[in-house]
């Protein structure tokens, strides 16, 4: 069961009222710089196929519902990473009228990748460790 | 020039014009001279409409409609008072200027400015559960909303 | 007309610019689009009232959190509305640092546009052809600022770090490989007769819709209206430098894609003309700033995307009373109420990618939880109609595929 999340993950990327600079780097990713494919790692289009589930930006009161329901839709065991400051923290959108709270208090959260934005290299550096924890995790 | 035209079709309509400002001239109206004001820009000099400010001055809400003069790149905004707080309520723009259907939505949820005649005063940004009554750019409202 | 609605199209919900992730719901009739429904508010933050509540200092910053693709335009304008509010005359220098800014953002932001079209059109190897010469410009941003975006170069008075006169030889040679994959890319683009089917008379918007609606930026000067900030009310070094603001007639999508690959030609000869001007020139690149005066101001900055607006007031205090932001794609996007109506479904994604509202977003998932339509299509079968439509166009025309 966990041995078929050491090898290629299917990600889903989840953005959460992000300000995108987040989603650019995650999209940047896949471009020829830095290619996850390699990695087997690879967005899919529908959490229902997703092993990840990559969150970014700042939750507010209009998509709350709606990221609830995606996690409730991916299969489990299905890991969430929050990425960048947003996610982790709403930096400086803490003060803000329309914003629920950092994601750990909607979704369980499993990992984060603070930055504003995290670097490509950054992200992968994160999934990676995630494979590596969970072949531990098999031993 | 097109301030001069504008001059002598409002006339009597303006309260005060302002041309000090670098770039930006403020033509201060009554809210009743919204309704003429803003087709005889729009329609008569086409002027590139920009976008609606509305501000809480505690004891008047202000609403500023900006035009762009595209040829100068002088920016013509005219003014108007709502003194009335209870019940802020203009004319829409919206029959004249289709780009204006949004921010009036977004004036409306976040100053609670009644836009008559808008074919659809409904939130724009805000979920549709926002209570009531709670309009976040007002000074006085509870704005954090939590 | 309830009933003629037979089937809607979810595409969304999420974009990224301050109030305008959107989530489109596309009525179609067969084929054709009849009608659009756009719903946005899922990124909405509330900055406007959030920077009430920061100092000058901070509400720079602030505002560059509004969008990561403008991350610098957002600044601009925000510093030009304080510098218009204070009348602060900036060094020279800080001028062409800023220039040089603002055309490099527009640069790396038109090339993930063509990109993304690349994507929607079924060009996959465009969209990574593009994003791989765009790495260059990011590495350039990483050199001078120290963040591959959100790069902070802004604040009030100048700008907030100098341009090392080493590493400009280092930004020409980059912006020369730049150039000429650029061309490459562009007489590819330019020849393919496919590319020219999918995109010619599709989504036109004329000068008309344009003044209705209020849009701006390279969609207005696709349908002919002439206006650029920079242009017509120049700011930062805008007045200094030479070029051509780049207009077309037909205002469909080519005449979008043509308009945004001629400014980028524009942006690579303005940051020649900065790299040069900062080579040779030397000064101080920023002003102390004490105090802003009561008052109120507006800045205009044009981003990539069109004309961006700030207007503030103050009162004595270190912070402003009331902050106005409207990001162009406030307006730009509204105008896909129009461009749709009457098109294909699979040009659809095409004419609203076109308007350029940061459109990767398309790939997300999209909820459904409205009345129970006929069809539903998620934007992954949007796509797949799109690809197919080129692929069709291929065979039909005797091109390798």
């Amino acid at each position: 069961m966990v041995n078929a999340f050491t090898q290629s993950l299917f990600v889903f990327h989840a953005a959460c009222s992000p300000c995108n600079n987040c989603d650019i780097e995650i999209l940047d990713m896949l471009a020829p710089r830095h290619d996850v494919e390699r990695f087997g790692i690879q967005l899919v289009g529908s959490p229902r196929h997703a092993d990840v589930l990559l969150v970014s930006g700042a939750v507010n009161k209009k998509v709350v519902h709606r990221i609830k329901r995606l996690y409730e839709q991916t299969a489990k065991p299905c890991f969430v990473i929050a990425v960048g400051g947003c996610a982790c923290s709403e930096i400086l959108f803490r003060d803000s009228y329309n914003t629920c709270g950092p994601l750990d208090t909607i979704l369980p959260v499993d990992m984060y990748i603070p930055g504003c934005p995290p670097k490509p290299e950054a992200m992968i550096a994160g999934i990676v460790k995630l494979m590596e924890k969970l072949k531990g995790k098999k031993k | 020039m097109i301030i001069d035209d504008i001059k002598h079709f409002l006339k009597a309509q303006i309260i005060s014009c302002d041309e000090t400002k670098k770039g930006q001239v403020i033509i201060m109206v009554a809210p009743d001279a919204i309704a003429t004001a803003i087709p005889y820009l729009f329609k008569d000099k086409y002027l590139r409409f920009m976008t609606i400010t509305g501000i809480d001055v505690r004891q008047y809400f202000e609403l500023s409609y900006h035009f762009s003069d595209d040829g100068t790149g002088t920016i013509i905004s005219i003014r108007t008072r709502l003194t009335d707080k209870s019940f802020p309520r203009i004319a829409s723009i919206t029959h004249i200027i289709i780009g204006a259907n949004w921010i009036e939505r977004e004036l409306h949820e976040m100053l609670g400015i009644v836009f008559e005649g808008h074919p659809n005063l409904k939130h724009l940004l805000l979920s549709e559960d926002w209570p009531a009554g709670n309009f976040p750019l007002r000074q006085n409202g509870q704005s954090d909303g939590k | 007309m309830e009933n003629k609605k037979n089937s809607f199209i979810p595409i969304g919900p999420y974009h990224p610019l301050q109030e305008e992730p959107e989530f489109f719901k596309l009525f179609v009739e067969g084929e054709r689009v009849t009608g659009i429904e756009i719903d946005i508010g899922y990124n909405h933050r509330g900055i406007e009232k959030l920077s009430e509540a920061k100092n000058f200092e901070q509400g720079v910053y602030a505002v560059e959190r509004i969008c990561g693709i403008c991350s610098t335009s957002h600044p601009f304008a925000y510093v030009n509305a304080i510098e218009n509010l204070a009348g602060i005359e900036i060094p020279e220098r800080a001028k062409y640092i800023r220039t040089f800014v603002g055309e490099l953002e527009r640069l790396h932001s038109h090339m993930l546009w063509l990109g993304l079209v690349g994507h929607f059109a079924g060009y996959n190897t465009l969209w990574m052809w593009t994003w791989k010469h765009r790495e260059p410009v990011l590495d350039i941003f990483e050199r001078i600022s120290g963040n591959r975006q959100h790069y902070s170069m802004m604040r009030i008075g100048g700008a907030r770090t100098d341009i090392d006169s080493n590493d400009i030889p280092w930004v020409l040679q980059q912006i020369d490989t730049l150039q000429s994959a650029l061309m490459m890319i562009f007489e590819t683009l330019a020849n393919d007769p496919v590319f020219a089917a999918r995109t010619k008379g599709v989504g036109i918007l004329t000068k008309q819709d344009i003044q209705d609606y209020g849009g701006v930026g390279p969609l207005a000067r696709a349908s002919g209206v002439a206006f650029d900030v920079r242009r017509n009310a120049p700011y930062a070094a805008y007045g200094l430098v030479d070029f051509d603001v780049i207009t077309a007639e037909t205002g469909d999508i080519f005449a979008k894609a043509v308009v945004r690959i001629r400014e980028m030609l524009e942006s690579i000869r303005m940051i020649r003309q900065c790299m040069e001007h900062l080579q040779s020139t030397a000064g101080p690149f920023f002003v102390n700033v004490k105090e802003i005066p009561p008052g109120e101001g507006i800045g205009r900055h044009e981003a990539p995307r069109g004309e961006c607006f700030h207007y503030i007031r103050t009162d004595k205090t270190n912070r402003p009373v009331r902050h106005k932001i409207r990001a162009p794609s406030f307006m730009n996007v509204a105008t896909n109420q129009k461009a749709v109506i009457g098109q294909y479904i699979s040009d659809a994604l095409l004419i609203l990618g076109a308007v350029d509202p940061c459109y990767c977003c398309t790939e997300r998932m999209i909820i459904v939880n409205k009345e129970s339509p006929d069809r539903i299509l998620t934007a992954n079968d949007l796509l797949k109609l799109s690809h197919e439509k080129t692929i069709r166009l291929r065979k039909e025309g005797g091109y390798p595929l």
